[in-house]
């Protein structure tokens, strides 16, 4: 500690050059912070589904609808412990660029299919004793300024009311905390179904999926089977998977999004370890003089070595933590505008690995050059 | 009387491309303890190669350099690094203080190589600066102090971990006649007074004038010597 102020004013040496590597690098962390998050994002999308919930579909999309009435046959099936049905309403609100995901669902069978949801008692109750109640997020309530008693106009672009406009009022009546691990329905809104299958101009008694809950997550290939099973050569052929399997699908449809990232972060370090080598090499080669006397004052080559090592390592730790940090504030506006939860996850530690290793990497050789210096030849100005 | 310094046959050479050049020739110089030694003599002639093989700086090609009892020439490069910082404080014409860094923390170098701690370095480095008269200017850089300010900075932070030896390459080439009698009025004070052994590379004969002994270099040999 006691070479601190030494490293910090070799490192200020020269404060426009600093600033300007420093914003270089920033600049990286940033960028390797947003795409690290959305890679995070991605696995953890998958980690976090429930493997003990199933998902029934249509064969032909997820959006293609299901008679209601399917609900109690695939109670029946052994194995089953709960079934859910819901409907996709999402879509925007007040204005087309202002998006909200929304299910419509009954509260008792979603609480009783998935009681980790962090919704209370209090808000199921309050939700099934407004018809047209609605629970929102704390997101999405804090990304659009809603609280409890607003009544907002939902849009879905799918579904249409009876008197043939698109514009659904849901009044808010519970604000529940978001939880950003279950894709589901951890954040958004939940509206009562019947209120939407009552009201909606088509598609009465359908649903888009059923969700199930199985006793034993380790049958739930057999369990699917026997659903589907149920379907077979009727007009509503069904496919059914669980949450988990479900959620590795839609990672797999958005292609190598892992090989893609990590491909450019890759390339935006590679550009950087020149740029920041260079920085470090001209810092270097103006100090030799300076060296010389550190050395002539009794550094060994080593305390040398060390201190201009050291000057790399805090310009991009310190780079590093800004980076990242402004990558974490950035990650409400990235939501917003891809509509996809990103995850710190292990960034900043990873993040602090990729800063030590550019700051060896270019520290390296000042450091190396400055060990090795002649006295005689660095007073000498050689 | 042990000598402090003793040079027996001591040979400097250096490559230049090719060629090997001799810049000392089988030199041999005593100096005794407590001495302010003033070494003269015209460019080229091995001066500041001298000091460097005195203050541990440089190798000798040939021959010995014992300072303090000490071969110094057999030291490996982390030794001699250590040995300097304990033993000898230097002195150079152009100051050489770190331009980013205040007054006093210049003068704190050698003693972040030391155990003290945090609170015993302020005070030798407020005794040190206090000595060459720059309290009041602590907290400037460089920058912001004279050449006769710098060079008393340089001094502080060459006497603050209290070596036996102070080696000084033309302390009073880069300052003004006035200046340059502060700068060896303040040598000569810490000759006589701290006991200092001083070793003074110079071209000026004033500057000479205030060493207890002067020794002429040419061409890499001892020329003459006299009492001054």
């Amino acid at each position: 500690m006691k070479f601190l102020h030494l490293v910090w004013a070799g490192i200020w040496r020269r404060p426009v050059r600093t600033t300007l590597a420093l914003i270089s690098i920033v600049s990286a962390f940033v960028l390797f912070g947003v795409l690290q998050g959305f890679t995070s994002g991605l696995d953890k999308l998958v980690s976090a589904s429930h493997a003990d919930i199933l998902v029934t579909q249509s064969q032909v999309s997820n959006i293609d609808p299901l008679p209601v009435a399917m609900a109690q046959e695939i109670a029946r099936v052994p194995g089953v412990k709960v079934v859910a049905k819901v409907l996709y309403f999402g879509g925007p609100f007040r204005s087309p660029t202002e998006f909200i995901p929304a299910l419509a669902m009954d509260p008792d069978e979603l609480h009783a299919l998935d009681d980790r949801l962090p919704v209370t008692p209090e808000q199921w109750s309050a939700l099934k004793a407004k018809r047209t109640g609605a629970l929102v997020s704390t997101e999405y309530a804090k990304l659009y300024d809603l609280k409890v008693g607003d009544r907002i106009p939902l849009k879905p672009q799918f579904w249409a009311n009876r008197d043939g406009t698109h514009v659904w009022p849901v009044d808010i009546v519970g604000v529940y905390t978001t939880d950003p691990d279950d894709n589901f329905a951890g954040n958004g809104v939940l509206l009562n179904f019947d209120y939407v299958d009552q009201v909606r101009a088509t598609g009465a008694s359908t649903v888009n999926v059923f969700d199930e809950r199985v006793a034993d997550p380790r049958r739930a290939s057999q369990i699917a089977a026997a659903v589907d099973r149920l379907s077979t050569n009727s007009a509503h052929p069904t496919r059914t998977f669980s949450e988990r399997q479900l959620a590795q699908e839609e990672v797999s449809s958005i292609g190598q999004v892992g090989l893609a990232v990590q491909l450019i972060a890759g390339a935006v370090f590679f550009a950087l370890l020149f740029s920041v080598g260079a920085v470090m090499i001209q810092s270097g080669r103006e100090r030799t003089a300076e060296f010389a006397v550190l050395k002539t004052l009794g550094y060994t080559d080593g305390a040398v070595f060390a201190l201009t090592l050291v000057e790399a390592l805090i310009l991009c730790a310190l780079a590093a933590s800004v980076g990242l940090a402004a990558s974490r504030g950035l990650y409400p506006v990235v939501v917003k505008a891809v509509g996809f939860h990103l995850n710190a996850g292990p960034i900043f530690g990873t993040g602090f690995i990729v800063a030590a290793v550019l700051a060896l990497v270019t520290g390296a050789i000042p450091a190396w050059r400055a060990a090795r210096l002649s006295i005689v030849d660095g007073l000498a100005g050689r | 009387m042990q000598p402090l310094i003793s040079l027996k046959g001591v040979v400097k050479s250096y490559r230049r491309g090719r060629q090997t050049v001799e810049v000392l020739h089988n030199l041999d110089l005593d100096v005794a303890s407590g001495e302010f030694l003033a070494l003269m003599g015209p460019s080229g002639s091995g001066k500041t190669t001298l000091l460097n093989l005195i203050g541990g700086l440089d190798r000798p090609t040939d021959g010995e350099v014992v300072v303090g009892g000490e071969h110094i020439d057999d030291l490996s490069g982390g030794e001699l690094a250590r040995w300097r910082s304990r033993h000898v404080g230097f002195v150079f014409q152009f100051y050489n203080l770190m331009p980013t860094l205040s007054a006093e923390r210049n003068v704190e170098l050698p003693l972040l190589l030391t155990r003290l701690s945090a609170a015993e370095r302020r005070k030798s480095v407020a005794a040190v600066l206090a000595l060459v008269g720059l309290t009041d200017r602590k907290k400037h850089k460089p920058s912001e102090l004279s050449g006769g300010q710098q060079q008393r900075v340089a001094i502080a932070r060459a006497i603050v971990a209290d070596p036996t030896l102070l080696v000084c390459d033309e302390p009073t080439g880069d300052l003004d006649r006035e200046t340059a009698e502060e700068i060896l009025g303040l040598l000569q004070h810490l000759n006589r007074e701290a006991g200092k052994t001083v070793i003074m590379v110079t071209h000026d004969p004033k500057a000479a004038s205030f060493a207890s002994r002067i020794v002429h270099l040419d061409k890499g040999a001892l020329a003459a010597e006299a009492a001054a």
